[in-house]
């Protein structure tokens, strides 16, 4: 049985982070950015623009699936700020937006929280979510 | 046109396409969400044979790749209808001095495909409690999944309703974590082993509520409390919980088809367990079809029946 998400073993497993994605645009790498306490303020709250921020944890099997589709759309979508919360490394940031599923996708527009997606979509319905 | 159309890309969906593909037939999966199906909420699997543990990710991610090297064609497209194509577009399409006959139309939101065959494996998801402002408080507060969940209410109070193996199971696992864990079930015995009510009834942290059903469900931005109705004395209570796993079983989404294909009266499409339903060249594969046992190994032996038979329509 699952024991809890200190379980080191899944923690090791693939994880659903950038360094899967060797995606390139014009030369510059497009993946998501990963988000800490120290840069939410300045990369989200104080962001000018659309700032889609998917809520993850590497032992979670339905982020693992969102994961690629998550850096797809930062590859493809330059317009977008995508980026990343490791809600077992960030619990607060997770805290702070009532996040009690994973995966959650939160846009922010200008700061403020936008639209709030529950549970692993797939690619067409995240980028709906940016319209 | 296609050998194999399948539709839905869980356990049984993705087993069928590599046996299809091994076959030699040419295959298109049409998926609505992700693929994977319910395995992928599973941390570990340890029951499939041959492989001693594995995350349901890792099955389903190696499940997809090996059809794809195949040469599977995948698509992340709904289905809205499938039927039988009728001798006026079977004559359109018509390309050689020979008619056939028998070919299906599967149409999805994007566009339409043609097959000789096509398996339904659709799976199952997890049954709602259908009450008000459920899919609201779905992610803020209500989760289907414990071991997904649970780690967000560690240390507070929280319900698990339901009175099979699952519901059982989450409580233990939510004790473990969280304050209190309320078991709220609607009927007096539980549906689920003996031997882990007995577990539970040991455990301080976990309180029975027998007999009760949930009415409401209140809160704000999240899930604060739900009110709770006595079956027997029609009483109503409220109980404050920030946490209301649902754990009620399983439901087909089988809807779509019910014109086509003969379903039980709960949804799940009738066919044996050589998965022929009553339509000749469409076949069930997995949890979509009436079954006993729903597990992993009975979703891939699906898929390898369905496919073999699919490759001889």
């Amino acid at each position: 049985m699952y024991t809890g998400s200190a379980d080191a073993e899944l923690k090791n497993s693939r994880s659903a982070g950038s360094t899967d994605a060797e995606l390139k645009i014009g030369g510059k790498r497009m993946a998501a950015l990963h988000l800490t306490t120290e840069n939410f303020r300045k990369e989200v709250l104080e962001y000018e623009g659309v700032a889609m921020v998917d809520f993850w944890a590497s032992w979670c099997g339905p982020c693992q699936m969102v994961g690629p589709v998550i850096e797809e759309i930062a590859a493809e979508r330059t317009d977008v700020k995508v980026c990343k919360v490791n809600v077992d490394e960030q619990p607060d940031i997770a805290g702070k937006y009532n996040v009690m599923s994973i995966p959650t996708i939160i846009v922010f527009k200008n700061g403020e929280p936008a639209t709030v997606s529950v549970g692993a979509k797939p690619k067409a319905e995240l980028l709906a979510l940016l319209s | 046109m296609k050998d194999v159309i399948i539709i839905g890309a869980g356990t049984a969906g993705l087993t069928a396409a590599i046996y299809a593909l091994r076959a030699g037939k040419s295959v298109l999966v049409l998926e609505q969400g992700n693929y994977g199906g319910q395995i992928i909420n599973t941390p570990k699997v340890e029951n499939y044979p041959g492989i001693e543990q594995i995350s349901g990710y890792e099955f389903a991610a190696g499940l997809y790749r090996q059809a794809e090297k195949l040469g599977m064609e995948y698509r992340s497209e709904k289905v809205t209808d499938i039927r039988l194509e009728d001798g006026a577009e079977a004559r359109e399409e018509l390309s050689s001095a020979s008619l056939e006959t028998g070919n299906k139309i599967v149409e999805t939101t994007e566009q339409s495909y043609r097959a000789r065959a096509v398996i339904l494996a659709t799976g199952a998801k997890n049954r709602p409690l259908g009450i008000e402002k459920e899919a609201e408080y779905t992610g803020r507060g209500i989760s289907y999944c414990a071991t997904c969940d649970g780690m967000f209410f560690r240390g507070k109070k929280v319900a698990v309703v339901g009175g099979g193996n699952t519901a059982l199971e989450d409580a233990a696992f939510l004790s473990n974590y969280c304050e209190k864990v309320y078991l709220i079930h609607r009927r007096e015995a539980f549906r689920g082993e003996e031997k882990l009510v007995k577990e539970l009834r040991k455990k301080e942290n976990v309180e029975f509520f027998l007999n009760k059903t949930v009415q409401e469900l209140e809160g704000g931005a999240t899930l604060q409390a739900v009110v709770l109705r006595d079956k027997i004395s029609g009483e109503e209570s409220r109980l404050e919980i920030s946490g209301l796993f649902v754990a009620i079983g399983q439901m087909p989404e089988n809807g779509v088809f019910a014109g086509l294909v003969d379903l039980d009266e709960n949804g799940y499409i009738l066919a044996g367990e050589d998965c022929r339903t009553n339509v000749e060249g469409i076949f069930a594969a997995g949890d979509c079809r009436k079954k006993t046992v729903r597990q992993l190994t009975t979703a891939a032996a699906d898929g390898a029946v369905a496919a073999l038979a699919a490759a001889q329509v």
